[in-house]
């Protein structure tokens, strides 16, 4: 149910990178070190030793074979290792404690400042390892597909690593949840009303109805997720449903930041971004501060004006 | 240019018919309360006043459509389509060849006698149609189709020797399969509800016994609705597409069908999204299908929930054969979802009938009525059967360059997603799938078919499944978009 960001990656590409990655040893087992709420981590950690059993049971195999013309996500990425492991962690961890310097908030809800602090470095850590591997898409010829024409260098300036939004948001579906709680228990009331039924009922449940969606609106934070990748944006988000989805920045008509009255009085913006898709056409950030909702914006929108492709249909 | 004379006396017709319609509804209306006041006053009744009326609407009218006819006027110039209209407030536009999508050509009956068309330029721009030209001579109608499709390449020139290549020929029989196998199931399902509450004695002891003869008459007559149902959607298919030809004109299809409203579309065949392959109970039962085929921002036809045929019926062989030279997708093998996935429907329709048989012991409660409330949870028999129809029907395939899913009981639609047209892909896994881990994969492409359409949905398979296709999907979609743009390339050098 609550998979991490990590869960986002193919597990075939999970496991063969766990084979491949000796060398990595160390750090993985940093990697499992993050303060996560425990039952989260609990069960992340329980789902990524079942996509490795997947991964290692004969299941997936077959499929690989049917695929036959291209080489194992597994063997690309042992080609591309040697040259980038070295230098871009390195890399890496400048960016990301300049990140964590400018918007402090804490990826991991509920625990205190300091315990934040630290899942930020050890979770960039963790990402450091990781997120190299969504530079570009799959190649049958084995190779990495880069997104757009710009050196990896480069393309590091734009992608993220997988982030949550700010605890404030929370704050925002808060009020959401309370001013619709109540809207439907004052109808309920009026409606028991009519019908004789003690309208005090409908106190009852709006306070219920409150609590839930207070529940509701923690988990739906805890749960949310994005990513800038080197060609899409990756979502992850929903309490009853769990979605995920991929946005290739070739697909992208246009990228807006608004602001809703509630979002200006706490400080938050949301990113809107509009595809020519049929359905879900247009995807949206919430939560986000908003020299964080222009950043990402921006680089958004770089990336789609590189990742040139035909006519977006 | 200008429209077509002869559209004059065909645009008054058309509007005063509408008039007279209003007219007469009005009339009607007037009689009912106002029209006690009106004899008074010494208004309304009065032939002559009326007749006077009447001629002065027709001769505004006639004026009115003679300077809109007069003051349209397209032209044709290298790179656009530009219309200028409007008798008061003028309107000038300029479409860009390439972006048109389309050019249709419907003409009715008496547009026919009049020898004149209706020409629809449609973009990818919003479900409407751009521009209309009502209406041109039929000649000029091919003649602008014939242009636009050479414009739109870019070429001035075209080989006048390419062969029209005929694809498909609605034959008889297909056309007599065709009406049998349109029928609506969507109505099915009310009949068969009303069936089931008309025939139980539960209704009996509501209704009134001097007519409970409607008992008896009640699934008569539900049987019969169904049967002139069938009947009336049989005769619009075999109307609609009558006479139906899909042909192959360079690079795109070219379709006419119809009996008495005559229409010829193009379907670009660079614009086209999905294909999807139909086939409802009847025509499964009997090897029949229908094929789809939706392009962007616009579907053939109108109407934004039903996507109209590129091919109306035929054999499902043929019909894939017709398919793979649009989009040469491979030999088909569906793999089915999970076998927990059809206890998950097991689960669902229980849920369901649960609730069902629940509300009814609460009106039996409530009311005293329904004593028999419980016989309703013989339904559940039929579960088990219905869950594994869902799941038999349910299936998902793809290879390095499509993806294909199935789904439906009662139409079974087949969806064929080439890897260059997706825009998102999504998994996602509700409450009651997470407990079996199961996800649903939905890849959308920007095609403007309806609810269902243009969307490739793999339901209810493996999670990890769900994920792996994912980045899969996006893997190959990435690369698919990069091999085009470098074989765009190399052409474009090659031309020069």
């Amino acid at each position: 149910m609550t998979d991490g960001g990590e869960d986002g990656d193919d597990p075939d590409a999970g496991s063969a990178r766990r084979e491949g990655d000796g060398a990595d040893a160390s750090t993985e087992a940093v990697e499992w070190e993050v303060p996560w709420p425990a039952e989260r981590r609990a069960e992340t950690e329980a789902d990524r030793t079942q996509t490795l059993e997947r991964g290692q049971s004969g299941r997936s195999q077959p499929q690989r074979e049917r695929r036959g013309d291209q080489r194992s996500d597994g063997d690309r990425r042992q080609a591309i290792q040697p040259e980038h492991s070295g230098t871009h962690r390195t890399r890496q961890h400048e960016r990301s404690s300049s990140i964590a310097g400018r918007s402090e908030r804490p990826i991991a809800p509920g625990s205190d400042a300091s315990a934040a602090e630290e899942t930020r470095v050890q979770i960039d850590e963790r990402i450091s390892d990781d997120d190299w591997i969504d530079l570009g898409a799959d190649r049958p010829d084995g190779e990495a597909l880069a997104a757009a024409d710009l050196s990896e260098r480069e393309l590091r300036e734009y992608v993220t690593e997988p982030r949550s939004l700010h605890s404030l948001v929370q704050v925002h579906w808060g009020i959401r949840v309370t001013i619709g709680a109540t809207v439907v228990g004052l109808i309920s009331s009026w409606i028991m009303g009519a019908f004789g039924v003690n309208p005090q009922l409908g106190a009852a449940l709006t306070g219920g109805l409150i609590v839930l969606g207070l529940v509701w609106v923690v988990l739906h934070y805890r749960l949310w997720v994005y990513q800038i990748r080197a060609d899409a944006i990756y979502l992850e988000r929903g309490v009853v449903t769990h979605v995920r989805s991929l946005v290739p920045y070739v697909r992208i008509q246009h990228v807006d930041t608004s602001q809703s009255p509630i979002e200006r009085a706490l400080g938050l913006s949301t990113l809107v971004v509009y595809t020519a898709g049929s359905r879900g056409a247009d995807v949206s950030i919430p939560g986000l501060l908003p020299d964080e909702a222009r950043d990402l914006q921006r680089r958004v929108k770089e990336l789609a004006i590189e990742a040139e492709g035909d006519d977006a249909l | 240019m200008n429209l077509d004379y002869r559209s004059v006396p065909y645009r008054i017709f058309e509007n005063a018919s509408r008039l007279i319609g209003l007219l007469i509804l009005s009339v009607i209306f007037s009689t009912g309360d106002g029209g006690q006041g009106a004899g008074e006053t010494g208004m309304g009744f009065d032939p002559v006043s009326w007749g006077l009326f009447i001629v002065a609407g027709l001769a505004l009218l006639g004026a009115w459509e003679m300077a809109y006819v007069k003051r349209f006027a397209y032209r044709i110039t290298p790179d656009t389509f530009d219309i200028h209209s409007g008798v008061f407030s003028r309107r000038e536009r300029e479409i860009p060849f390439d972006r048109i999508q389309n050019v249709d050509v419907a003409q009715n009956v008496i547009q026919r006698a009049l020898g004149i068309a209706e020409v629809r330029l449609e973009t990818a721009g919003g479900g409407e149609t751009e521009a209309r030209l009502r209406y041109v001579s039929r000649p000029e109608a091919t003649r602008l189709q014939e242009l636009v499709s050479d414009r739109k390449r870019g070429t001035t020139e075209r080989d006048p020797e390419a062969p029209d290549n005929v694809l498909f020929e609605l034959d008889g029989t297909e056309l007599a399969v065709l009406g049998l196998t349109s029928a609506n199931f969507n109505l099915l399902g009310l009949i068969f509800v009303l069936l089931i509450v008309l025939g139980t004695p539960v209704a009996g002891e509501f209704i009134d016994p001097r007519i409970s003869v409607l008992l008896v008459l009640g699934p008569v007559l539900a049987i019969a609705a169904l049967i002139v149902l069938w009947v009336i959607s049989g005769i619009q298919a075999v109307l609609r597409y009558y006479g139906f030809r899909l042909i192959r004109h360079e690079d795109e299809l070219r379709y006419e069908r119809g009996l008495l409203q005559q229409y010829n579309g193009t379907i670009p065949l660079s614009k086209i999204q999905t294909l999807m392959i139909r086939e409802n109970l009847i025509a499964r039962a009997v090897g029949y299908g229908n094929l789809a085929i939706e392009t962007a921002g616009y579907a053939p036809g109108q109407g934004s929930d039903s996507v109209e045929s590129a091919i109306p019926i035929a054999k499902l062989d043929r019909l894939f054969a017709l398919a793979r030279t649009i989009e040469n997708v491979g030999e088909l093998e569906f793999e089915r979802p999970p076998k927990r996935a059809r206890t998950r429907y097991v689960g669902r329709y229980t849920i369901v009938l649960g609730v069902v048989v629940a509300a009814l012991y609460g009106v039996h409660v409530a009311t005293g009525e329904l004593a028999d409330w419980y016989l309703v949870a013989v339904l559940w028999l039929l579960v088990p059967l219905a869950a594994h129809l869902k799941w038999t029907h349910l299936g998902y395939w793809y290879d390095d360059s499509y993806v294909v899913t199935r789904s439906g009981f009662w139409t079974r639609r087949t969806t064929i997603v080439p890897y260059y047209r997706v825009q998102t892909v999504t998994d996602s896994q509700t409450v009651f799938q997470r407990r079996r881990r199961l996800g649903t994969l939905v890849v959308d492409t920007a095609s403007s078919g309806g609810f269902w359409g243009g969307n490739a949905v793999a339901l209810d398979i493996d999670v990890d499944e769900a994920r792996r296709l994912r980045e899969h999907v996006h893997d190959r979609f990435q690369w698919s978009v990069r091999e085009r743009l470098t074989s765009e390339e190399t052409t474009v050098r090659l031309t020069e």
